[in-house]
């Protein structure tokens, strides 16, 4: 796949949130695009609209105006089940407090998006995966059993099972030490470049700026620098 | 995606055991209020819609049934009490007035006494207050009764007692059985006597005997059961109001529960939905857990309930009975269920950053 595809296209964005009388600007009017193979980072202060962008972007929360489009579907277009179709098969996510279900094995939780879209070989995929991000020999292990950088390896890896075309993290690292952060943000690039996946990340982490393809910086819901 | 399901199953009925013995504690609390109350009430209701009635508590009077008869005649609906009654037509005086064979003892005549007994021999009678004022009579005279449908010399009877002049007790003549057939040696038997529970339909009853036999001579006292059915009516409001207030408070309750226990794991319904699971799929695991929950509910309280009505003196014998309790289970599940449906749809429909951003 050609790195200069738009995997992603954000049209004129505004989201606006009412708190009270006060009407917030959460987005104003943004314009992005993503490409495919390349990892994209948000940067911004707090209450800058990353994580909203993020969420707009990745047909969790419709904007008050503007398109999102992906393959040229304008996903907001598209009825729930629809837009759950989409994001099972062509996105991944990444969030900061890992969420993997306790109750689940580490295969069994990186299984979930290869089951959700009746993907064949459930098993071998994500047992190939868990060796991909070093968990193998902690497949049979529940969160509970695991360390915060091993659930966030296998958050990662359940994102990435799937081959999905554009990833979603939203501050990955937030909860782990700079060097367990380091190795995930490898980890990530790496699978994310493989996979020629595009990769869409909110951090406030200036550390993990050298690792990006392209950062963008938000303020007060503007794009300040592409 | 069914095995993610049975998982998530799992999940929601494992991830808080206490709230999970909650709801099931809740359910059996609320589901024996319900039946009880409604089995205590309703027993109350026919207490109340007999007290209302006047000296003659009979609905229907069915000349001379077969025992076949007279057994399809007490399964119909709406009968509350049944009894068989001698009774003739007599001549007293000029009048016309009803002569019955001593009633059984579980009778519903009110056989209230001022003085004096009820006949111990067959040339006995006694009679009520009534007569014994305006006739001027006493116990120990003489009055002739005379069979009034046939041409006869008729019986002497010699007075034994006096019925008492109180609403509600018996106006009629009360002679033993022996002495109703010396009265009428062409008596056709004894008639079945009944008392409706105040809800069925006077007319309704009354054809569906008559579809047993049409040759039946059935007599009806719509002015008396008139007044019952009204007193029915109103206890009947009382206690579907106070049924429905049960229902209420216990979907209420039930909804509360399931709405708390939905929102602790609001996060990880976010993430589900994030990643693509439909709203089918996590709608599942709520609904069947609010199977389990009244599986295991009604099954206690249905074998808690008889032990508790026993305990309570709600038993078959008291007039009250449980033979509801099945269609009650029912109603309470669908009410469950359809609160269940309700908080987790509108759960379920919240945006999933509102659900990222759920602290709870």
């Amino acid at each position: 796949m050609s790195h200069n595809q738009v995997a992603l296209k954000g049209i004129d964005l505004i989201r606006i949130f009412h708190l009270g009388d006060q009407e917030v600007h959460a987005l104003d009017e943004i314009n992005i695009e993503v490409y495919q193979g390349e990892l994209v980072m948000l940067l911004g202060p707090s209450g800058s609209g990353k994580t909203t962008l993020l969420h707009t972007l990745s047909g969790l929360d419709a904007p008050d105006r503007g398109e999102v489009f992906v393959d040229d579907v304008s996903i907001y277009k598209l009825n729930d089940n629809k837009l759950s179709h989409l994001r099972s098969r062509s996105f991944g996510f990444i969030f900061q407090s890992f969420n993997l279900l306790p109750n689940l094995t580490a295969l069994e939780n990186v299984q979930i998006p290869l089951r959700i879209t009746g993907q064949p070989n459930p098993v071998e995929r994500s047992m190939e995966m868990l060796t991909r991000v070093g968990l193998s020999d902690r497949a049979q292990h529940r969160p509970g059993q695991l360390s915060g950088g091993e659930q966030q390896r296998v958050t990662v890896a359940r994102a990435l099972v799937s081959k999905p075309k554009i990833v979603f993290a939203d501050e990955p690292t937030g909860n782990l030490d700079s060097v367990t952060s380091m190795e995930i943000m490898n980890l990530l690039q790496e699978m994310v470049h493989e996979n020629n996946s595009a990769c869409l990340m909110v951090t406030h982490n200036a550390e993990l700026v050298p690792l990006a393809n392209r950062v963008l910086n938000l303020r007060d819901g503007k794009m300040v620098n592409k | 995606m069914f095995k993610l399901s049975v998982k998530l199953i799992q999940w929601n009925l494992t991830r808080n055991r206490l709230q999970l013995l909650i709801m099931v504690l809740a359910v059996i609390g609320s589901l024996s209020s319900y039946v009880l109350l409604g089995t205590a009430l309703n027993a109350i209701s026919a207490e109340i819609v007999q007290s209302q009635r006047d000296d003659w508590p009979f609905d229907l009077t069915i000349k001379a049934p077969t025992e076949d008869e007279k057994n399809k005649i007490r399964q119909i609906e709406g009968v509350y009490h049944s009894e068989e009654l001698k009774m003739e037509e007599v001549y007293f005086y000029s009048n016309t007035v009803i002569a019955l064979g001593t009633p059984e003892e579980e009778t519903a005549l009110i056989l209230e006494l001022e003085s004096g007994s009820l006949p111990q021999n067959d040339d006995q009678v006694t009679i009520p207050g009534e007569v014994s004022r305006a006739y001027n009579l006493s116990i120990g005279q003489k009055i002739l009764l005379k069979i009034a449908t046939t041409i006869s010399a008729g019986k002497e009877f010699e007075i034994a007692g006096v019925f008492s002049t109180k609403k509600g007790v018996t106006k009629t003549f009360v002679v033993t059985n022996a002495a109703i057939n010396q009265l009428n040696m062409q008596h056709s038997g004894s008639s079945l006597v009944i008392q409706l529970d105040g809800k069925a339909d006077l007319q309704k009853t009354y054809y569906k005997v008559l579809d047993i036999n049409p040759k039946l001579v059935v007599t009806l006292d719509s002015a008396g059961y008139e007044n019952a059915q009204v007193t029915g009516t109103i206890s009947d409001s009382l206690i579907k109001s106070l049924r429905f207030l049960i229902l209420a408070i216990s979907a209420t309750s039930l909804a509360v529960l399931f709405y708390l226990s939905q929102r602790s794991g609001a996060y990880q319904t976010g993430v589900l939905r994030a990643i693509g699971v439909k709203r089918f799929w996590l709608l599942l695991p709520p609904l069947i857990q609010i199977c389990v929950v009244f599986l295991i509910s009604c099954g206690t309280a249905y074998i808690l309930l008889p032990i508790l009505s026993q305990i309570l003196g709600l038993n078959e014998a008291g007039g009250a009975n449980l033979s509801s309790v099945g269609w009650d289970l029912l109603v309470f599940f669908a009410i469950g269920l359809l609160s269940t449906i309700a908080v987790n749809l509108q759960f379920l429909h919240r945006s999933i950053p509102t659900l990222f951003k759920d602290t709870w």
